[in-house]
């Protein structure tokens, strides 16, 4: 069975769910679901997608939630993060005037546990596969708050087999200035406006444009609407947190000091 | 019936009784109307800007709304509202000079909004008064401390002293002076230093915490600590990283010293010379008695 079908508890039950580092442990009460979670530590040790044999531990703290008598079925959705990510590459990359490069970042998954109908979810929690630090994008004055992720920034489709825990993100970068070469070292992937989808065993986002028009000006910033390029006989498994289309937004792919003339 | 017919029309024919009459129906409609539009304006305003802007917007609407009704009112009772103005005139210059702490406070109040220096709900502190805004009004602003006092402060003193506002921004920064023994290698604090903020969920990776060697001080070396941190996080990082760092430092043997004073007989490398005169004296000599 696979984690993300419904999945039916008596009360009395409990069961631990396995995404990547995160276990999800839930129990049924005969009018409450407790929901848990513990994380692995050992970061060479990194489990994979399944359920987990053995009892939770002992001091897992859960979550209790209301629930009806009738209600004995859960869901387990994958989802983005609820806030945007500060992706930082390792090594910078420049990106020259006119010209437009694509790299892959890769995202920790969220699963969210819902009930009810499919069609009208009640979303109970969300759980991270992966803790990430908070860090604020812009500056002291005025920005937002975000998760912060380390990532290698490939020009390429990540070879071999994907974590499960993890969402790929394919990102245009589109330099549309005349002179000036685009240094890119941080970006900030809205994550709340994106959607995932699954092909084989790699979950993907839309895709996202960004164009860079210079100093002073502000990013241009477009998702796209259907499956991913690498990824077109996927399916849509989550709709995107927030209704933004893209648009105009300041500062996106880095702050101005970036900026390199040549 | 037709006598009660009869006396209700004398009644209402009756200026003074039909004027009062008037008045009343003013006052039963105009009344609730504007407690009514009053309210919507404010739930309005709210939804799309702040509590601020609702709470002025209503008052706006109540006093207009009341000075209204009260021409109305003086007009249905008669008054010629030319003479009245032109008394108010006079009444005015004597009310001005009478209250001019008033119109200080009521002129400082509307430069303070229009700055938008401080919002209800902000945390403020004026002096040594530090609390909660808790409304922002004509002739003063009222505070909540943190012990539950209620504190009202002059717009005018508000706006001739330095305030300073804990809620305009989203992120602060905790400084933290630590002190080292001098034996202890810089460059390694440092490091623990960088390390506990890295691993410390709430502190904020960017803008990145400063670790800045400050000075040869007395008794240690003194670093200086600054870490970011959403704002409504900051008591319990202040908490949380004052014992994450004791224990760290614990846990690394890095000497955090209380202040001391090393005495030098005159050569660095040799120790002070001691010299033992007695064995710890007898009960005779301990009380001044010859052995």
């Amino acid at each position: 069975m696979t984690i993300w079908e419904d999945q039916s508890f008596e009360p009395g039950v409990t069961r631990g769910v396995q995404v990547g580092p995160l276990q999800i442990w839930i129990k049924r009460e005969t009018r409450e679901w407790l929901l848990g979670r513990s994380y692995e530590t050992d970061p060479d040790n990194v489990p994979g997608l399944g359920l987990i044999d053995g009892q939770a531990p002992d001091d897992i703290e859960y979550e209790r939630w209301a629930a009806s008598a009738q209600d004995k079925q859960i869901r387990l959705k994958p989802a983005l993060p609820d806030r945007p990510l500060v992706a930082m590459t390792d090594a910078p990359l420049f990106v020259p005037p006119n010209y437009q490069t694509t790299v892959y970042v890769s995202m920790p998954l969220w699963v969210r546990l819902e009930t009810g109908q499919p069609l009208k979810p009640v979303v109970l929690t969300e759980m991270p596969c992966i803790l990430n630090s908070s860090t604020w994008y812009g500056d002291p004055v005025a920005g937002e708050l975000c998760y912060s992720l380390r990532t290698r920034a490939r020009t390429e489709v990540p070879e071999g087999k994907q974590d499960l825990h993890r969402v790929l993100a394919r990102l245009t970068i589109e330099n549309a200035t005349d002179a000036e070469a685009l240094e890119f070292q941080r970006v900030c992937i809205r994550a709340p406006d994106l959607r995932v989808y699954q092909q084989q065993d790699t979950f993907w986002t839309n895709d996202v444009h960004m164009t860079t028009r210079g100093v002073g000006k502000p990013d241009v910033l477009r998702y796209s609407e259907g499956a991913p390029t690498e990824a077109s006989e996927s399916i849509l498994l989550s709709q995107p947190r927030a209704q933004n289309k893209g648009g105009m937004i300041k500062g996106g792919i880095a702050d101005f000091k970036s900026w390199v003339s040549r | 019936m037709s006598d009660i017919y009869n006396q209700i029309k004398e009644l209402l024919a009756d200026p003074m009784f039909s004027a009062g009459f008037r008045i009343l129906i003013i006052l039963v409609i105009a009344l609730p109307f504007l407690y009514l539009v009053s309210a919507l304006v404010r739930r309005r305003v709210q939804q799309r800007f702040s509590q601020q802007s609702a709470m002025l917007a209503g008052k706006a609407i109540s006093y207009g709304g009341f000075l209204l009704v009260l021409v109305v009112v003086l007009n249905e009772l008669g008054f010629q509202l030319g003479a009245l103005l032109g008394a108010a005139g006079i009444a005015g210059i004597a009310i001005g000079l009478a209250a001019q702490s008033s119109l200080s406070n009521v002129i400082s109040g509307a430069f303070l909004i229009s700055e938008k220096a401080i919002s209800v709900g902000d945390l403020v502190k004026v002096g040594d008064d530090m609390g909660f805004v808790l409304s922002i009004d004509l002739l003063s602003v009222k505070i909540r401390a943190f012990d539950n006092r209620f504190i009202r402060i002059p717009n005018e003193d508000l706006v001739k002293s330095r305030l300073m506002n804990f809620s305009h921004f989203a992120i602060r920064r905790i400084d933290i002076e630590v002190g080292v023994a001098y034996r202890e290698d810089p460059q390694r604090v440092m490091d623990v230093l960088s390390d506990i903020a890295k691993n410390y969920p709430l502190c904020l990776d960017e803008p990145e915490p400063l670790i800045l060697f400050k000075e040869f001080a007395d008794s240690s070396l003194n670093f200086l600590f600054g870490i970011w941190c959403v704002r409504t996080d900051f008591l319990e990082v202040k908490n949380n990283i004052m014992m994450l760092i004791k224990r760290r430092f614990d846990e690394e043997d890095i000497e955090i010293p209380f202040p001391h004073r090393t005495v030098y007989t005159g050569s660095r490398t040799d120790p002070m010379p001691l010299r033992v005169v007695n064995e710890w004296p007898s009960d005779e000599m301990a009380h001044g008695q010859q052995s």
